[in-house]
């Protein structure tokens, strides 16, 4: 006896459909499952004959041979549990085989035989909608994410005895309440908490503006994280495109709450982050790293200078072209990783130096060495650099609320449009990531704030990839402005987001 | 056909061997009391079908006969008060 149900395996973000094939024989009971099952797949074999049973449905006392094809993709993941058991009862004719054509089916079961809620039910249905497929046949609690995609029935079920009755025809599932059209974002934190900072304020508005990295330096309490954290609440609102990207991997990551995404997710790392934790990896199931689940958003490294090197040197990559390959023994999987890095540090080891109240304990070559960390291949990708001072007891006491996050991210998304429609033919870009040629070319810089410029390269000893940087940042600032050309006042501030309390070591990488 | 019941050798004991067109049928049965220990042919371990291999193959070169095709039953005896049920597993393994 023969049947044969559609399933698919989630190989990084993306789903690939599996045909799960069942031959029920003779011989001694027994299941086997062939065609390359990962570790949880096989797991299954156990979990399937109790589920099923649970269900009140009858396990066939015979041997069972479960075929995934195709045979030369590694099937990873618990979500192949439905589909192996709905195999199983089409070829003992529990279901009718007919009307499961169509379908796809994700889940993992428990052994009561409930459907319990499973990583990367979004990439199962946009693969089943790729494919051609009336319908997807997931866990009730990932029935919403499933949703998201168009033109795609969406059966959400408690268990497995539901999808047996659905196809039987004696259960109807319950609709699936659209997303709620909410475009109001509650963020739990506000720019306008923080006091003072003016500074600190406006460069993060800039940041968020042209989509430039940004180095924070400053004494311990500060207020670096709580800058960093407030950064995703003046980013502009993510298009469908986007927060679909971002509910796809954390889907995928398991860390999926509800439907789809609407804020911008905010990572922020230990620093003794591992690099597979970082960038994405695992032996054998392949998960996205913090740099992916920190797409669209931001990825906030407290204490940079702690970070492990291979971790912080992996960074590259995903600076560089906005994904990251991830390849292991278990193959090779390609994640987006496109955010917005916010590094945070300490101006010395104690943290010190430079400030007001307290005097710095380090000795100079310890600073040297600290100093160093602080350059280096990677912060050459960091367009602004400030530093954030500590806040004297009248500023703490006596400030006015600051602006709200709301105002901040009208003005962000204003210059960012200006940015989409100077860019529209190179595909939508925001100031960060124009390659260095296409920024000297677009940047239609005033005469005279071209000849400021120019002075600067030679008072700063500006290398090439500094004098992009400053032209970038001059750009987004007068983005900003509303203003069609870069004026000397932006060249001037852009020009201050260059400083830190080590500008002098800081100097050589320009 | 019924060939042998019981047969012996040194390696153990078959409890059935019959001949059914042209096939040696080697049948192993194993009789439960009740369903605690699961059923009878879940008895059957990788170790017991090894010796049912071993022996299947003492058999025929004792009985020096052609036949070139060996068949494994497993049936699986219930015995309850008054009535017994017999699930034979065809070609179990």
């Amino acid at each position: 006896m023969y049947g044969k149900v559609t399933g698919v395996t989630v190989v990084g973000v993306r789903g690939h459909p599996v045909t799960v094939e069942s031959h029920v024989g003779r011989g001694l009971p027994s299941l086997t499952l062939t065609g390359q099952p990962g570790a949880a797949v096989q797991d299954a074999r156990d979990r399937i004959r109790p589920a099923i049973e649970s269900a009140k449905l009858e396990w066939p006392l015979r041997r069972v041979v479960v075929n995934l094809v195709p045979g030369n993709l590694r099937k990873e993941g618990p979500g192949l549990d439905l589909p192996v058991a709905m195999s199983v009862l089409a070829a003992t004719r529990q279901v009718p085989s007919s009307r499961l054509r169509g379908w796809a089916f994700a889940g993992e079961l428990s052994l009561r035989g409930s459907l319990v809620s499973t990583p990367g039910v979004l990439s199962v249905a946009i693969a089943a909608a790729r494919q051609g497929l009336r319908g997807v046949v997931v866990p009730e609690a990932n029935a919403a994410e499933a949703a998201l995609v168009e033109d795609l029935e969406v059966v959400g079920a408690p268990a497995l005895a539901e999808v047996v009755g659905f196809f039987r025809g004696s259960w109807t599932p319950m609709p699936i309440p659209g997303p709620g059209d909410d475009p109001q974002r509650s963020h739990l934190v506000d720019l306008s908490e923080i006091r003072g900072q003016a500074q600190a304020r406006r460069a993060l508005e800039v940041a968020a503006a042209g989509g430039h990295n940004v180095l924070l330096i400053g004494s311990p309490g500060a207020g670096k994280t709580m800058l960093a954290r407030r950064l995703p609440t003046i980013l502009p609102a993510m298009s469908r495109e986007e927060a679909l990207e971002v509910t796809q991997l954390h889907s995928v990551a398991g860390l999926l709450q509800g439907e789809l995404v609407r804020e911008r997710p905010f990572r922020s790392p230990h620093h003794t982050v591992s690099p597979a934790a970082l960038l994405g990896g695992g032996s054998a199931y392949l998960r996205p790293g913090e740099v992916s689940l920190a797409t669209h958003g931001v990825l906030f490294l407290d204490e940079f200078t702690e970070f492990r090197r291979d971790a912080i040197e992996g960074l590259r990559q995903p600076l560089e072209d906005g994904r990251v390959v991830v390849t292991r023994m278990a193959g090779t999987a390609e994640f987006p990783a496109r955010f917005t890095l916010v590094a945070a540090a300490n101006p010395c080891p104690c943290g010190y130096r430079g400030d007001a109240s307290r005097r710095c304990m380090c000795r100079d070559d310890r600073i040297g060495v600290y100093t160093a960390k602080l350059s280096g291949p990677l912060l050459d990708r960091v367009d602004i650099r400030l530093t954030v001072p500590r806040l004297t007891k009248q500023e703490l006491l006596g400030q006015e609320p600051g602006e709200p996050s709301a105002a901040v991210r009208e003005r962000v998304e204003e210059a960012r449009a200006r940015q989409r429609r100077r860019y529209v033919d190179l595909g939508s870009f925001c100031n960060a990531q124009l390659p260095g040629p296409v920024a000297r070319r677009e940047a239609r810089m005033s005469a005279s704030a071209e000849s400021l410029l120019a002075e600067a390269v030679d008072r700063h000893a500006l290398t090439g990839r500094g004098f992009d940087r400053v032209l970038k940042v001059a750009r987004t600032i007068a983005d900003l402005a509303g203003s069609e050309r870069v004026e000397p006042d932006h060249v001037v501030e852009a020009l201050a987001y260059r400083q830190t309390p080590s500008a002098l070591e800081l100097e050589h990488v320009g | 056909m019924l060939v042998a019941r019981n047969w012996r050798c040194s390696l153990g004991e078959l409890d059935l061997v019959l001949l059914r067109r042209g096939t040696l049928v080697v049948c192993e049965v194993k009789a439960r009391g009740g369903p605690a220990f699961g059923g009878g042919y879940e008895a059957v371990t990788w170790s017991k079908r090894r010796k049912l291999r071993q022996l299947a193959e003492a058999f025929l070169q004792q009985s020096g006969s052609h036949i070139r095709q060996v068949r494994f039953d497993v049936a699986s005896v219930w015995l309850g008060s008054g009535r017994t049920d017999v699930e034979i597993f065809e070609d179990a393994f």
